[in-house]
């Protein structure tokens, strides 16, 4: 799971500039872990599930073989775009919505976005 | 031993008491403080840990989601046909959702009252004899005003789009007090100023002699010849809060309080209400919409009081419109896009405005018991009519940000780029499905009803179970339809008219 979770968010998070960080991915992966460990087992389940859709059907809405990791950075981020506009789409909100809540909390993605926030007495890194 | 967390409890435990209340959110609380301060002995079973004031300031919005919000947030209520699927956010905490609302208060609206006593034909339901009930948990909860100095920027831009097309707006009401408006509301209060039950009610009850124990999962009531003798569960001190030591709990009465998803489960698991048609049906949830607005300026929206005005102008449409912000996290997740397209729109968070409308829905939700699954499924068919007004309602909202000076309205539809003025005109909705739009609730109500008779509601007009009478229910399950307005105000008067009438008994 940890890896197709992987390819999503470096899909996700790439900018003009190419991928993202790496070290800010794996702060992320870590993340991502311990919130999936927290939240419990229908979290998981439906974190899994969407993101096994995501992984198998997004290839098939370009005409391409399943999986993402069987495609160019470019053609995941061309692929997982086309399904979130098709009728399937409601199957990438989930993983979206976990991993921006996420990176949005890194300080450096704070910083980038001007989104620092301003009711914090202490923040755990 | 008065609060006493079940992570830390060595071995089996069995406590004796008068009443035993499983849950401590907006309903179980004030029945625990009624209860106890009329000198009964009271056991308060919460599933959640107890977080304090000071822990909620420490965590980031995500760790608060990942350890007091119920699977992480990513409860769903499955649209049926051409109705959108639902996510349904509730707490798993000492104080429950109260302690991760707004803290908005709304009064139950007179006609929704009138409209229970009349179909329910429960005189004590209308509004001058739910009155007394609404001003106590007033004076419990400290309800005020939000001052118009507290309101975000997205919210006063949304004001003025309103003001220029004649819609006015009122100042929220919320149980606060020295509140400094920093918008934290929906992850608990770091500065202990939301007065959420695990501030007030809990306390009273806890000073009376109540015994809270948190971190302790219900699995059954127990019964006997018909009637509750206690409840059984166990206390989460396994590995990782894992399942751990048995707990069991000796009682004359059974209060259940655990919420609109979870109550109908216990009950059904404990093979209560089985022969009623309404149990785990009549599942409301006011379906709300946000909708994003990119201005020129910055706006910083989460700089200001997270709910603190609304708008009734359309509630005859059956619509309230509730100002709200949510963390920068959350409005990236619906930005549509990947890579560089996504990077567009997350660049200009800080541009970005918000508000949000609810429906106050007709029942077609419900609430499913899994096999070998203590968790619940659920299910939502919207009505025709609802249906029907959610493009309405994000038309409105749309032209009100285009009023305030919008460049490009954000839909809560999955797949739809923003739009500008001229395109949000060519929209065609009825190409759209159901399922394409993105919908939330935060209050899930009326899968336990109450009613006059079993054949179609779940518990009496006193608050108890019809087919074992020493069971009562005092949560949003009981609502008999949903209000049109936030209803943790509602819940604790409905829970006080209940506990106050088992003092009596």
């Amino acid at each position: 799971m940890m890896d197709r979770a992987k390819i999503f968010a470096e899909a996700l998070f790439a900018t003009d500039e190419g991928p993202p960080d790496p070290e800010r991915i794996r702060w992320l992966m870590d993340d991502l872990r311990d919130f999936l460990g927290h939240a419990g087992g229908r979290a998981r389940g439906i974190f899994r599930l969407c993101l096994f859709a995501c992984d198998w059907l997004a290839p098939l809405s370009v005409r391409k073989v399943p999986t993402l990791a069987n495609l160019s950075r470019d053609e995941r981020i061309r692929a997982l775009a086309t399904l979130e506009h098709s009728a399937l789409g409601p199957a990438a909100l989930g993983p979206k919505a976990i991993l921006c809540i996420l990176w949005f909390e890194h300080p450096d993605t704070q910083r980038e976005t001007r989104t620092t926030p301003s009711c914090m007495t202490e923040v755990r890194s | 031993m008065s609060l006493h967390a079940g992570r830390m409890q060595r071995g089996p435990l069995t406590l004796d008491c008068d009443t035993v209340i499983v849950g401590s959110g907006a309903g179980g609380a004030p029945v625990a403080a009624t209860l106890a301060e009329s000198g009964e002995r009271v056991v308060i079973l919460e599933e959640g840990p107890h977080v304090s004031g000071e822990q909620h300031g420490q965590m980031r919005p995500s760790q608060s989601v990942r350890h007091v919000w119920r699977d992480g947030a990513l409860t769903l209520a499955v649209g049926l046909g051409d109705s959108p699927s639902v996510n349904v956010t509730a707490a798993r905490m000492v104080g429950g959702s109260s302690a991760v609302t707004g803290g908005v208060c709304f009064r139950a609206p007179e006609a929704v009252l009138s409209q229970w006593a009349k179909d329910l034909r429960i005189d004590d339901l209308q509004p001058n004899a739910m009155a007394r009930w609404f001003d106590q948990v007033a004076k419990d909860i400290h309800i005020e005003e939000v001052p118009a100095n507290m309101r975000s920027k997205s919210t006063q831009l949304f004001i003025e789009g309103g003001a220029r097309e004649g819609i006015s707006f009122e100042p929220m009401s919320r149980n606060t007090h020295q509140c400094n408006g920093c918008g934290r509301c929906n992850f608990g209060c770091p500065h202990n100023a939301k007065l959420s039950v695990d501030r007030t009610y809990l306390p009273r009850a806890i000073a009376a002699g109540a015994e809270l124990l948190s971190d302790c999962m219900v699995d059954r009531i127990v019964t006997d010849r018909g009637r509750a003798i206690g409840v059984s569960g166990v206390a989460l001190n396994g590995p990782y809060g894992q399942r751990g030591d048995a707990v069991h709990v000796r009682a004359k009465r059974v209060v259940v309080a655990a919420g609109a998803m979870y109550t109908p489960m216990l009950l059904q698991r404990s093979g209560i209400g089985r022969g009623s048609r309404a149990l785990g049906r009549n599942l409301t949830v006011h379906p709300s919409f946000r909708v994003m607005a990119r201005f020129d300026q910055p706006v910083r929206g989460w700089e200001g009081a997270l709910q603190s005005a609304y708008s009734k102008h359309y509630e005859p449409d059956g619509m309230v419109l509730n100002s709200v912000f949510v963390p920068s996290g959350v409005l990236a997740a619906t930005m549509p896009g990947f890579a560089q397209a996504h990077a567009k729109f997350r660049n200009q968070i800080d541009h970005l405005a918000m508000f949000g409308g609810m429906l106050h829905d007709d029942g077609g939700g419900r609430v499913h018991r899994l096999p070998f699954s203590r968790e619940p499924a659920m299910t939502y068919r919207m009505s025709p009519r609802d249906r029907a007004r959610i493009p309405v309602l994000l038309d409105r909202m749309a032209k009100i940000f285009f009023a305030a000076g919008a460049r490009e309205v954000f839909l809560p539809v999955f797949g739809l780029d923003p739009v500008d003025a001229d395109a949000l005109g060519r929209i065609d909705w009825s190409r759209i499905h159901g399922r394409q739009f993105e919908c939330s609730s935060q209050h899930p109500l009326g899968t336990c009803h109450m009613g006059s008779s079993p054949d179609h509601s779940v518990i009496d007009p006193t608050g108890s179970v019809w087919d074992v009478p020493n069971v009562f229910v005092a949560d949003g399950s009981i609502l008999p339809t949903s209000l049109g307005v936030n209803p943790q105000w509602t819940i604790m008067a409905m829970a006080l008219r209940v506990a106050h009438r088992l003092v009596r008994a």
